[in-house]
């Protein structure tokens, strides 16, 4: 296995220095991606065999060894210099065709480090909250399978050290997520939620594709970085020579295939119908980790980005406008894990914005806690729905904290979280996105921020006040309610540690230990900082939490009132804003209208050719070869013998053309 | 089969031996391969294609290959045409009444075709070969001159299309092999063509099994049996035939 | 000898299995001639070997006897079937295939 070893110099300008033999745990680093599979191929041949529990804990046991081995990782990694963390471990040639030569490496380094132990560390949690919550099912074997299935795909994504690997990855998470998104597909809307998934996802993935395209064209290569420095992120200016175009194009393009997989203006449709699948899997895929691809993307590729100002804004301005749109229509929702959907669309937007602001620490470092927070909101949800049998409607709940205590108390840590109230991990992770934000100069995008900070501590407050709190509004007659076993509160208090503590213990100050272990590994966007700000860091903290405060306040003056009574079943906020806000603006219905009644207009008028004129051309073929056949079918005689003389009068003709030519 | 292969080496040095050996052999061939297709006794017919094995394994001899003359014999004559003898016995069918049945139109076309095939074959790859440069082992090529090394199998070849056809002989390809044409046959069968060796072993073994499961008898077919009678009235006919021939076995 | 003589016995019986394949009705003998001509191919096989001084034809018989071992077990089998159900022999009495 050829390895090297690629260190930054310093700053944005990655250099390939020196080549080493990767050893350890980072030679052995295929092996975490290679685990899950290996769990796959076991339990999709063999899983209705082990059955339940045995097939749970198979593909359990896979998922912590990724796990641990992604720890070794991390514990390598941190014990090399800072500016040698960059290994690229040659495993096998993948294609090579032409000028195009891919070889299947895998690339480690602290950008996916820090995704490796998201993956697999929240991974493993849902695994084992999975064995709780899918007991009974049909499909317990098969659930695993895919799940294992999905830690695969993923990790293959993060390992990437191509735009092609990566994108092979890219698409087996799009695989993974339509099969456990349509994992109960005898359900109707289930399935079709999978299919306008998968659907929109395709269309980000073409432009992805053309992405790619244009790299190679322009560089020459898919390698992030190669040993003689030419990969893509090796000092991209030099190629583009101030081209700013194409790296516009570049970005805009890559950005499209962002947008799809993480759930990005205009693109965001199908993660709230995406719920139909199992709760842990909304935790772990259309939360925790394979919505965040986008954003590890942009991440990844930021040197690109950060030759084209143009593109960065665009990335900041899609995250800014879909942080608002999705915050608003969450406060319409009733459904408890549609408030979340687009609580997790809202705070994928911040993300957007942190990488689009030249913030990719900061951004990737919202991506760890919000993983932490939202994985354990989900959870939480699943864990409520489980008490409830599967009730999800926020109207019909309330007064749970008394049936649940570890699912209550988890679930405060996790809302005070995502509110970003100190000193939980959310504020640490947003504060530092919107003072970036603020310090390059992006000042309209910060007062969205700020605005998206109100509104997303308001929503998470009313769905924590209308699950938990007040008086039981559901039918004790019907259901009743109960604490979920060990395997699912388990992985709640664990998330819930690190949301209360996470954020404080990785970055407490805005250039602390995680930024400190990422920055010479992400693009340098320093030079966007803008001197003499009128507000400082102080007064910009002072804003973040009193915008958490304003939120928490006015939804508790809202609803902590009225949820004392039970017939409380109807949201106090109306009018027009709020009617449009829980139609969702109208998006699905205007993307029906345009895009499902336009396609179907063409297709009709498709099928309409196809019925007459190429269906006339071929069955006119038919009619012709069955009136020639009545004839020609006296030929077949059935008589053995006939057919050897047929075969015989062949030869002879045969041999006499072939004496003719020749002499 | 000492006799035999002295023969063949006579044949392989003296001309004369070979050309009488060779009509002897020819005659026997041609005149065997007539009966079979001519004989009403089908037991006859079978005795008769021994015969016709026999000579062409002879003519393996004469071409300088023991190996492939013995092998004739022992799985031809010895075990295929012993197969076909207990079927004909199995089935109790020594004679073929049906050869009468047979249209004079349809014997003249199939003779003239077969005679239109032989002309092609005869005019294209016989005629070109029959000069006397189409003599194998003539000594002037098969001898090189005093002091000089003996031709390679390649020289042989570039000689022999040098002359409008002509014959190169297996000396120079045999000449390396200890045991003639069987250490050669066996060296390649083991070396270069493993492969194909492995899967003749396969075939054979697929042939067997194949044979057993269409040999089992089960009443269930009896079902199957019913889908490849002719339409109509044939059901009665053949469930007559089926009885019968249950009572004659 | 030259060597175009056994080219021509070949040649001869080819034409004579092809004789038998095309006239008789009896499956067996019909069988039988399908040896003639194998044997036939066989015959020129080894001819061409000495001719062209490549002895590798004579591996090439050696694998046509293997298949054609091969073709007769089935054949047979399949012979044995045929009289079972249908009583009879005569290749012209199956016209399944009539169009």
């Amino acid at each position: 296995m050829n390895s090297l070893l690629l260190a930054a110099e310093g700053g944005g300008h990655q250099a390939a220095t020196s080549v080493l033999e990767a050893t350890g745990a980072v030679g052995a680093a295929w092996l975490i991606a290679a685990l899950p599979l290996l769990g796959f191929a076991i339990l999709i041949l063999a899983g209705r065999r082990f059955g339940e529990p045995a097939a749970g804990w198979i593909a359990n046991l896979f998922s912590w060894a990724a796990f641990a081995l992604s720890v070794a990782v991390l514990l390598q990694l941190i014990g090399q210099p800072a500016a040698e963390r960059r290994y690229v471990v040659d495993l096998f040639e993948f294609i090579a065709v032409g000028g195009l030569d891919v070889s299947w490496a895998i690339l480690v380094d602290p950008l996916t480090a820090t995704m490796l132990l998201v993956v697999t560390g929240v991974g493993s949690l849902v695994h084992l909250y999975s064995l709780g919550y899918m007991h009974g099912d049909q499909g317990f074997a098969r659930y695993f399978a895919y799940l294992n299935l999905f830690l695969f795909s993923m990790l293959v994504l993060v390992l990437g050290s191509s735009l092609l690997t990566l994108f092979v990855g890219w698409e087996l998470v799009g695989l993974s997520s339509y099969l456990l998104i349509g994992f109960w597909f005898e359900q109707r809307e289930y399935a079709t939620a999978a299919k306008k998934a998968f659907i929109t996802n395709r269309v980000g993935d073409v432009s992805f594709m053309v992405g790619m395209f244009l790299v190679f064209a322009t560089f020459g290569t898919l390698d992030f970085f190669t040993t003689d420095g030419h990969g893509i992120l090796q000092d991209p200016g030099s190629v583009l020579e101030g081209d700013g175009a194409t790296a516009l194009a570049i970005g805009l393009l890559l950005l499209g295939g962002a947008v799809a997989k993480s759930a990005q203006i205009p693109l965001y449709v199908w993660l709230p119908d995406a719920m139909a699948g199992p709760t842990p899997v909304s935790a772990l895929i259309h939360a925790a980790t394979m919505v965040t691809a986008g954003v590890y993307l942009i991440a990844r590729t930021g040197s690109i980005y950060v030759l084209s100002l143009d593109a960065m804004t665009v990335v900041a301005w899609i995250g800014a406008a879909t942080a608002v749109v999705a915050a608003l229509i969450a406060i319409r929702q009733d459904d408890i894990k549609k408030i979340l959907a687009y609580s997790t669309v809202s705070q994928l937007g911040y993300m957007f914005v942190g990488v689009g602001v030249g913030a990719f620490s900061e951004g990737m470092f919202h991506l760890v806690t919000h993983a932490f927070f939202k994985g354990l909101l989900f959870l939480a949800a699943g864990s409520v729905m489980h008490a409830l049998a599967n009730a999800t409607d926020v109207w019909r709940m309330g007064g749970l904290r008394h049936h649940m205590p570890v699912t209550y108390a988890t679930s405060a840590v996790a809302w005070l979280a995502i509110s970003g109230v100190p000193p939980f991990a959310g504020f640490f992770s947003k504060d530092q996105i919107l003072t970036t934000a603020y310090e390059h100069g992006f000042t309209a995008i910060w007062i969205v921020g700020v605005l998206v900070a109100v509104l997303t501590a308001f929503y998470m407050s009313r769905w924590f006040f209308l699950v938990f709190l007040g008086e039981e509004r559901f039918d004790p007659k019907t259901v009743e309610p109960h604490e979920s076993p060990a395997t699912m509160t388990v992985p709640l208090l664990v998330l819930g540690v690190l949301s209360a503590t996470g954020g404080a213990a990785l970055n407490f100050t805005h250039h602390g230990q995680f930024f400190l272990w990422l920055e010479p590994y992400v693009a340098d966007a320093s030079f966007l900082e803008v001197e003499g700000l009128a507000l400082g860091e102080p007064a910009l903290i002072g804003i973040s939490v009193a915008a958490a405060a304003v939120g928490i306040v006015a939804a508790a003056a809202l609803y902590l009132p009225r949820i004392r009574y039970a017939d409380f079943q109807r949201d106090p906020i109306r009018g027009p804003l709020a009617e449009l806000m829980e139609r969702k603006f109208f998006v699905d219905e205007l993307y029906g209208a345009i895009f499902v009644k336009a396609g179907g207009a063409l297709s009709s008028g498709l099928a309409w050719f196809d019925r007459r004129v190429i269906d006339g051309a071929v069955n006119g073929a038919g009619v012709a070869t069955t009136v020639a056949a009545s004839y020609v079918r006296r030929l077949q005689t059935g008589y053995l013998r006939s057919y050897v003389a047929g075969v015989v009068v062949g030869a002879v003709a045969l041999m006499a053309a072939f004496l003719v030519q020749v002499r | 089969m000492q006799v035999l292969l002295v023969a063949a080496e006579a044949g392989g040095t003296s001309q004369t031996a070979e050309q009488v050996m060779f009509w002897i052999l020819a005659v026997v061939a041609v005149g065997s391969a007539l009966a079979v297709i001519a004989m009403r006794n089908i037991i006859h017919a079978a005795l008769m294609l021994v015969l016709n094995l026999a000579a062409i394994a002879g003519m393996y001899l004469l071409l300088e290959t023991g190996f492939l003359g013995v092998v004739q014999v022992i799985v031809y004559a010895g075990a295929i045409v012993v197969l076909f003898l207990f079927v004909i016995m199995l089935l109790g069918v020594d004679r073929d009444d049906l050869l009468a049945d047979v249209k004079m139109w349809h014997r003249l076309g199939a003779g003239g075709l077969a005679v239109l095939v032989l002309a092609g074959t005869m005019w294209a790859f016989v005629g070109p070969y029959t000069s006397d440069a189409s003599r194998c082992n003539r000594p002037q090529e098969a001898a090189p001159a005093e002091g000089e090394p003996a031709l390679t199998a390649e020289e042989l070849l570039e000689r022999a299309s040098s002359h409008d056809v002509a014959c190169v002989g297996l000396e120079g390809a045999l000449a390396e092999q200890p045991n003639g044409s069987v250490s050669f046959v066996a060296d390649r069968l083991f070396n270069r063509y493993t492969f194909a060796f492995e899967l003749a072993g396969l075939l054979l073994t697929v042939a067997t099994i194949g044979a057993i499961v269409l040999g089992r008898r089960k009443d269930r077919d009896e079902d199957l049996a019913l889908l490849v009678e002719p339409a109509g009235a044939g059901a009665d006919r053949s469930g007559q035939a089926r009885g019968d021939e249950r009572e004659d076995l | 000898m030259p060597i175009g003589y056994y080219y021509a016995v070949a040649a001869i019986l080819f034409c004579t299995g092809l004789t038998g394949v095309m006239l008789r009705r009896n499956a067996i003998v019909l069988f039988m001639c399908v040896e003639l001509m194998l044997n036939s191919v066989n015959l020129t096989l080894v001819t061409a070997a000495r001719q062209w001084g490549n002895a590798d034809g004579h591996v090439f018989a050696f694998f046509v006897i293997v298949v054609a071992a091969a073709e007769v077990v089935v054949g047979l089998a399949l012979i044995v079937n045929i009289f079972f159900r249908r009583g009879t022999l005569d290749v012209d009495a199956p016209t399944l295939l009539r169009g």
